[in-house]
This record gives structure tokens, C-alpha cells and sequence, in this order.
């Protein structure tokens, strides 16, 4: 069905000190029968997405370029068919559901492919239903594209896809940017699709716990390259794969450390091998002692960023948008120290609270305190001062020509200079993983570099309080890890750290207490070992194996051992 | 409700085509009032068909209420002619000083009717056709570039939650735009993220099958020169006619050769086309209905603009009288709110049997 035959690829552009800089795929081959489900994955900046790109000849005849070797899709060479042409054999999911949208209306969506095909309106008309019930959209169909949830938004990208009846369906990471939920209803229609239909599935995808399970295959792509071979990627079987890759979801990662055999992808297949571990699964009583009393305040010590501790405070707030309550009666007090994890389905009014503690909003009812004021009488210039807050979308604040011109601008919006700097640029750069970086263009830098260039502008003022939106979405482990870390190092140093976010294992990591937010209201607020392993959707993997507070990643489980 | 309930976007334009003409033709205050009512009755029977329309009844009223009251208020301050003086105001004033009269609080109040009856017919079609409804009606040869208006319309309001967006990430870090200098770190995201976003979707279009050429290269070269000679015609022709009046035979035929040429050239250009449209709207009994309740009221119009253009036009100055009414006409003006009497049948109405 697809052929990749010995594929090297280099963009175009990527001529740096006069030297090539190494290709994005090389050398590749690799072969994906009829009817396979295939997930890519790796690290980001690995090459998934170029690969996918390669299905349907976006690469090299969209994005041009040195490309060698051969990529045969159902017989057709994409070197000779142009992408428009092969739109028909091959559906291609995108990674943001709204950009890829033509038209206003569900129906009409799904018919701007076939309409390009010229097929006849009947015709279309029977597709279009088809694939609607397919994916179980049906209701959908003559609702504006803007007004559905980003999981059916995804669904009906899907569905466009479906209509031409592709042999082969490509998805580049298409639950990236929804919550956990939505995400499963997009991969539960995949695997229903794969098993029904026996369609070909290629998908790209950075949460393997989720597709680890019904993938046939999946191909690991290490990374850039380094040196003359750099790595071979791993190809085969998931639990084969999955053994050898570097980064891989906990509960694979807790069975590699301990030896379990064959590796566990599900937590069904986990619960097998709790028995021949100490406390195995926790009994009525909780198997292990461990503080769950609020943590400790922590204070700042002389080297902190904390200028002068201080406690948020909200008090019965209320808020709508033209009407529309984002927020119902929100009491929350954060004290100084504390990393607090808000989180909550898509819309259920996180990004409205962290705009309302840094004064972007103000409530409808109730009261905002922040550094002992109310933020009724604060500017939000005042409060930028001690609150840092780093939106969901870092490319909404890059536009310096290089990083040390955008740590200029923030220092000089706040009065200061790089020398009067409460932190050396140098030494928050170095803090941040970007040391060597101050003078490159930052839109130039990696997803996950530039999450770190966006925190960067905010934190070089060294706020006592940091209110992160989202600040995971297209991250990878590896990223992730040193987020973490990165995090836990400042509040180490006396920070506050509000993070609106759905990544459970995020969470289960790095914060000490989850306020729980759904439609508005806050629905539970509590030690995050609590509420993690009480929710069920909010479970990190080894939360729900072991359905312990005190086992939510695999560090808690190695030190009970 | 769905597609199905509603009038042919080819209805609308033409009951758009008379109202609009009707407020651009006459000055007559009482005739745009009565358009205006018109116009204003079938938005309420459109907005009760479907209530997520832009606007509500006290959004509206507010929106008549001040492009009525501006309007009339500039004229009366700036505007000093007129026999009929209400008052004086003093005259070191500059430009507004001088005396206030009833003729320019009229006049003014006829342009603010001729401007609000426009504003509710913009509204009721904007309501009632989707770009992309329009967009299958362009010949074929149009298709991409209606496909590109429409995308632009689309991402207007994206555009402007980005610009909302930016300025309150910027706002954060201590940004407070004040002169040209503080533009960049909202505009330069603004482009960076629209480039971004439009090749996405670039991509997106051509995984789609978007962009298959419908003609062979020569014949679309050849349609595309033939295209600028023939606007190009009509361009000189219409210019021809407007300065030179002893030209107007020649200007006249020129005009209508190159009209043909053009109607010709896109309807050859669309029947090479590879594209089919799906879900094309059937034209109804009830779109006749409106089609030809806008093209009677049109007629008669055009009658009276040739017989009695004084019912038409109404001059307030330099003494304001009452402006004519003829019955005749008010009651051609009632064919305007057809739509409205369709709409509200066409509710329940399925498919074909809705009787006009």
C-alpha cells in the first residue's frame, strides 16, 4: 500500500554557515501493508510531520526542497502526482481543525472536496450522509463550522477526508490541541474506522498511552540527526518499539524499569503484574502513609524571584461573555508557594480565571485580590509587574528581530534595562535551556524552544506569582520533563505558579494542589494527590493502575519499592 | 432550520437589487420611510425564522434611532440655508455658528432614512445568504477567486480575536501602545501568525483537491487576455459615454459588444470547469414570488422615473413643504415585503410544495 524507498529530505532554507544542514528524513525506508493502523511518533522536530507530508506529496511539491528516493502510495508516485491529484487516495488530517476549514457549514465542508473532484451532486449528496453517520456527526450537518467543540470540529475534518473514499487516511496529531475528552472521541472514530473499514490509518502522535494500544505498528523517528548516522528509527510492533524508544508514557516506562513481561500498553494489561508488587493495589485503608495535608509555604529565600510574597484571593466571582457565564461564584485563595493546577475541559473557564488574577478581566460580581489590592484598582500594568503570565500561544508575543531584543522590550516596558535586570539575561537563558540563543530570530526556534523564549519574556522580570495558560500543548515528553523541572525550580525559590492546563500527567508531576473547573464552577479543590485519583477523566495512567495517591508517576512507585 | 426553508439567494438579490435601487432613486421622505418599514418588516420575519441573527429589535432600533439623529443633527449645525429659521447659534462659532432651519434638519433626516433603509437591506441579505451559498452560483471560471473573497470574509473576524488576543499578551508584559513606534509588537505577531495561518491553509486546500485547472494552459491564457480586452472595452465604452455625448452611439455599441464578449468569454471559461456543486438551491415557487414582486415594484419605478420624476424627488429647500404622495405608489412599495410573507411560510414547508 505505501512504499518508502531509501527517502532522504531536506527543507529548503536550511543553509546555515554555508553548510547543509542535516536532512529532516534520511534515508528512510519503510513499508505499511493495506489496513494498517500506523502511529508515528518521536520527539518534536524528529520529522513526523514531514513523513505524513510525504504520503501525499505536499513534500516535496508544497514545500519544495531536496528530496531523493521514492514514495509510492497505492501504486501512484508521489514525485509524479501532485497532492491535489492524489487528495483522492490519500485523506490528510492537519493538526489545528481551524485552519483548515473553506466553507461556513458542516455539510458543505465535507463536500468542498468532492465538489473539486467534480463528482456528480447526487453522488455527494449520498457521501456526505454516509460519512456524517459514519462518525457519528449526523447532527451536525448544517451547523456552522465556528460553533462546534474542537473535537467535533476535528471529526468533521475527518469526515472531509472520508468523503473522496481514500484508501489511505493520514492525521498529523490530530488531538494536540483538544482536551482529554474530546481527544478520545476523535481517536475512538479512528479505531472504529481502522476496524470497520479497514481503512489505512497513518497517524502522528505524541500521547502514546492513547494509541499505543491499537496501533498494528508504529515507527519511532529519534530526532535530528547528529553526526554522520545519528540514530536508525525504530520500526516494528508497538510493545517492540516501545521497549527501545526514549521517550514513552509512564505506564510503559514504569514496566520497563521493573521487568514486566510482555509490556503492558493498557492498564488492563498492567493490573496483571500489581499482584507480585509490594502493597500492590491499594486496599480501603490506602496501602502506603503519605502527607496529604496542604503543602508547605514555602518562603522566599534571598536568591527567589519572589519580590514580596503575597496571597491571590478570589471571592465569589462571576463573569460572562456577552452573556454567556464563563465563570459562576469562583471562591479560590492561593497562598504564596503554591503550585496550583487548574483544570477542567476546553471552555469550562480556565483561561478566564488566570485573565481575571492578571486584571486582562474584570468580574462581573465578586472580588479579584492580588498583591493585597483589588484588582478593580490595580492596571493591568500595575499587576504585570509581580504576576507573570504566559499566554496558551507563544507566537503572540514574539515579534523582536532576535531573543535579546524581546527581553529588552519587557525590561524597558517595566522601566528597567538589561543591566538593572532583577536576573542576568544570560544566566535566565542558560536557566531556561536557550543559552547561546539571545541573538536568534525567535520564530526560528522549536515549538518547545519557543515556549521557553515566551516564558523567557515574561520571567526576566522575575514575577512572584507566574500564571501559565496551556503551557504544554505540542510538547513532548522530553520537553515536557524539563518544564517541569524548570518549574519546581522556581517555586523552590518561593514562586506562586498558576497553570490552566489538561495534561493529567503534567500535573501528577509538578503541581501540589488542582482546582477542578467545569461550566464555570469550581467542582473540586484539593491536594492534587486527591483529586487525581479520585476524577476519572483526570487520572494520570498509574493513578488509575493503582488508584493510590501516593502512586501517580512512576518515581512515587519506584521509591515505595 | 436548514436549507431547506429558505429563499433562493438569486431571490434575495433581486428583492435586494429593487429595495436598494428604490433608496437610491428616490428623496422622497415619505416613500424611504415606507421602504424602510418594508425592509424593516422582513427583517423581523427573517429574525423570527432565525433568531441567532446578527442584531436584536433594541439593536436595531438603536442602530436607526442614531444614524437618524446624527445625520439630521450634522446637517442641522453645518448646513445654514433655508427659509424656515429655528434658532441661531452664535455666530463666532466656527463653521456651526449661524442660523439652524428646519429645511436642513429635513434634509438631513432624508439622507439618514436612504441611509438606514440601506443599512437593513444589507443586513437582512447578509443574514439570509452565506458567502459560500453565493460562491455556487459564480461561473465556474470565477470560482477561485470567489473561493478567496469568501476565505477573506471568513477570517475578518479570526483576524480580529488574533489582534485581541496579541494586545492583551502584550498588555501583560507592560506594553502600552501610544504612538506609530509601539505598532510593532502587535502588528509584526498579527502578520506572522496570518502568514502562518493562510499557508495552513493553503496546504490544507491543495490535500483537498483544491486547484485542479479546468482548462488546458493555452485556452486559459487565451480566455485571460480575452477577459482584459473585453473589460477593457467596457472600461473606454462606459468612459466614452459619461465625457463625450457626440459619442454616445458609438460608446453605447462599443459597451454592449464587449458586455457580450464578457458574458461569452465566462460562460465558455465556466463550462470547462471540472467542478460540480453540491446541494444547489432549488429555485421554488416561492422565489418567483419574490423575484417577481421585486421586478413589478422595479417597473413601476422605472415608469414613474420617466412619466413624474418629481414624485421622486423632493427638495426640502429653500422652503420645506409636505413631498407628494401618491397612493400608487405606497402601495407598490408593499411588494417589497414579499420575502417576509415567504419566510413565514416557508418555515414548515419541506422541499417543493410551498405555494406561493
Amino acid at each position: 500500500m505505501i512504499h518508502f524507498e531509501h527517502v532522504t529530505y531536506g527543507y529548503p532554507d536550511t543553509e546555515r554557515d554555508g553548510a547543509h544542514a542535516p536532512p529532516t528524513l534520511a534515508d528512510l525506508s519503510l513499508h505499511i501493508s493495506e489496513g494498517e493502523l500506523v502511529v508515528v511518533a518521536g520527539p518534536s522536530g524528529s520529522g513526523k510531520s514531514t513523513l505524513l507530508r510525504c504520503l501525499n506529496g505536499l513534500v516535496p511539491h508544497f514545500y519544495g526542497g531536496r528530496f531523493a528516493g521514492h514514495v509510492r502510495v497505492a501504486g501512484l508516485d508521489t514525485c509524479v502526482h501532485e497532492p491535489r491529484d492524489l487528495a483522492a487516495t490519500v485523506g490528510f488530517v492537519f493538526q489545528d481543525p481551524e485552519s483548515q476549514f473553506v466553507t461556513g457549514r458542516v455539510a458543505d465542508e465535507i463536500a468542498f472536496g468532492l465538489e473539486n473532484f467534480n463528482v456528480p451532486p447526487t453522488t455527494i449528496r449520498l457521501r456526505v450522509e454516509e460519512v456524517l453517520d459514519q462518525l457519528g456527526i449526523a447532527a451536525l450537518r448544517d451547523r456552522p463550522v465556528h460553533t462546534l467543540s474542537g473535537g467535533e470540529k476535528q471529526r468533521v475534518a475527518i469526515a472531509a477526508a472520508l468523503a473522496l473514499r481514500p484508501r489511505v487516511l493520514v492525521l498529523d496529531e490530530p488531538t494536540s490541541q483538544l482536551d482529554p475528552e474530546a481527544a478520545e472521541e476523535v481517536l475512538t472514530a479512528l479505531q472504529r474506522l481502522n476496524a470497520d473499514l479497514g481503512l489505512t490509518i497513518v497517524l502522528a502522535e505524541h500521547r502514546l498511552e492513547r494509541v499505543a494500544q491499537f496501533a498494528d505498528r508504529m515507527v519511532y523517528l529519534p530526532g535530528p540527526v547528529v553526526g554522520a548516522h545519528g540514530h536508525a528509527p525504530l520500526l516494528g510492533p508497538p510493545r517492540q518499539v516501545l521497549r527501545h524508544a526514549p521517550l514513552v508514557p509512564p505506564l510503559v516506562e514504569l514496566g520497563r524499569r521493573l521487568g514486566w513481561e510482555p509490556l503492558p500498553l493498557t492498564i488492563k494489561e498492567g493490573r496483571a503484574f500489581l499482584s507480585g508488587l509490594p502493597g500492590g493495589r491499594r486496599t480501603e485503608d490506602g496501602g502506603q502513609k503519605i502527607d496529604l495535608s496542604p503543602p508547605l509555604i514555602r518562603e522566599g529565600k534571598g536568591e527567589g524571584c519572589v519580590q514580596r510574597p503575597f496571597a491571590i484571593e478570589l471571592e465569589g466571582v462571576s463573569f460572562a461573555y456577552n452573556g454567556h457565564p464563563a465563570l459562576r461564584d469562583v471562591s479560590l485563595a492561593v497562598q504564596p508557594g503554591e503550585f496550583v493546577a487548574i483544570m477542567g475541559r476546553n471552555g469550562s473557564g480556565k483561561t478566564t480565571l488566570l485573565k481575571h488574577i492578571i486584571g486582562l478581566l474584570r468580574p462581573d460580581r465578586g472580588r479579584v485580590r492580588v498583591m493585597g489590592q483589588d484588582t478593580q484598582a490595580l492596571s493591568v500594568a500595575d499587576i504585570a509587574r509581580q504576576v507573570g503570565y504566559v499566554p496558551q500561544n507563544p507566537g503572540l508575543l514574539l515579534f523582536a528581530d532576535s531573543l535579546r531584543d524581546e527581553l529588552r522590550f519587557t525590561l524597558a516596558n517595566h522601566g528597567l534595562s538589561l543591566a538593572t535586570a532583577p536576573i542576568g539575561l544570560e544566566a535566565l537563558l542558560a536557566r531556561l535551556g536557550l543559552a547561546g540563543l539571545a541573538d536568534t530570530y525567535p520564530r526560528d526556534l522549536s515549538v518547545g524552544q519557543r515556549q521557553r523564549a515566551a516564558l523567557a519574556a515574561i520571567l526576566i522580570t522575575r514575577p512572584a506569582v507566574i500564571l501559565l495558560d496551556e503551557p504544554t500543548r505540542g510538547l513532548d515528553y522530553a520537553a515536557k520533563a524539563e518544564l517541569v523541572a524548570l518549574l519546581k525550580g522556581w517555586q523552590a525559590e518561593g514562586c506562586t505558579i498558576l497553570m490552566a492546563t489538561h495534561d493529567v500527567e503534567l500535573v501528577a508531576r509538578a503541581a501540589d494542589r488542582v482546582v477542578l473547573l467545569s461550566a464555570g464552577q469550581v467542582v473540586a479543590d484539593g491536594p492534587a494527590r486527591t483529586v487525581l485519583t479520585d476524577s476519572l477523566s483526570f487520572a494520570p495512567q498509574l493513578g488509575k493502575l493503582f488508584g493510590d495517591p501516593a502512586r501517580l508517576t512512576v518515581e512515587d512507585v519506584l521509591a515505595t519499592l | 432550520m436548514g436549507q431547506t426553508g429558505r429563499l433562493h439567494p438569486g431571490a434575495w438579490l433581486a428583492w435586494a437589487g429593487a429595495a436598494g435601487v428604490a433608496a437610491l432613486l428616490t428623496r422622497n421622505p415619505l416613500y424611504l420611510t415606507l421602504i424602510g418599514l418594508a425592509a424593516g418588516v422582513v427583517w423581523a420575519a427573517q429574525r423570527q425564522a432565525d433568531k441567532t441573527a446578527f442584531l436584536n429589535g433594541r439593536g436595531l432600533a438603536r442602530l436607526v434611532a442614531t444614524v437618524l439623529a446624527f445625520s439630521t443633527a450634522l446637517n442641522m449645525l453645518f448646513s445654514h440655508s433655508g427659509r424656515t429659521v429655528l434658532f441661531y447659534l452664535p455666530s463666532g462659532l466656527p463653521y456651526i455658528g449661524g442660523p439652524v432651519t428646519l429645511e436642513a434638519g429635513v434634509y438631513g433626516l432624508t439622507t439618514g432614512l436612504a441611509i438606514v433603509t440601506l443599512l437593513i437591506i444589507v443586513i437582512v441579505v447578509n443574514a439570509a445568504v452565506e458567502p459560500a451559498e453565493m460562491l455556487r452560483y459564480l461561473p465556474g471560471f470565477l470560482y477561485s477567486a470567489g473561493l478567496v473573497a469568501t476565505i477573506a470574509l471568513t477570517f475578518a473576524p479570526q483576524i480580529r480575536r488574533a489582534l485581541l488576543e496579541i494586545r492583551e499578551a502584550q498588555q501583560v508584559r507592560g506594553h502600552r501602545p501610544r504612538g506609530l513606534r509601539d505598532l510593532p509588537p502587535l502588528v509584526v505577531p498579527l502578520i506572522t501568525t496570518g502568514l502562518e495561518n493562510a499557508i495552513g491553509l493553503a496546504e490544507a486546500m491543495t490535500a483537498r483537491g483544491f486547484g485542479q485547472t479546468a482548462l488546458q494552459p493555452a485556452h486559459a491564457l487565451r480566455l485571460r487576455v480575452g477577459l482584459a480586452l473585453a473589460s477593457l472595452g467596457l472600461f473606454l465604452g462606459l468612459m466614452a459615454y459619461g465625457f463625450r455625448t457626440a459619442l454616445a452611439p458609438f460608446a453605447l455599441g462599443l459597451v454592449s459588444i464587449s458586455g457580450a464578449a464578457l458574458v461569452g468569454l465566462l460562460w465558455w471559461g465556466g463550462q470547462g470547469a471540472r467542478r460540480s456543486r453540491y446541494r444547489q438551491h432549488p429555485w421554488r415557487r416561492a422565489d418567483t414570488f419574490v423575484a417577481g414582486a421585486s421586478a413589478i415594484f422595479l417597473a413601476v419605478l422605472a415608469v414613474l422615473y420617466r412619466l413624474a420624476p418629481a414624485q421622486l424627488v423632493y427638495d426640502p429647500y429653500p422652503r420645506a413643504l409636505l413631498p407628494p404622495f401618491a397612493p400608487l405608489v405606497g402601495s407598490a412599495i408593499v411588494l417589497l415585503t414579499a420575502p417576509a410573507v415567504k419566510a413565514k411560510k416557508g418555515k414548515g414547508a419541506e422541499t417543493v410544495g410551498d405555494k406561493p
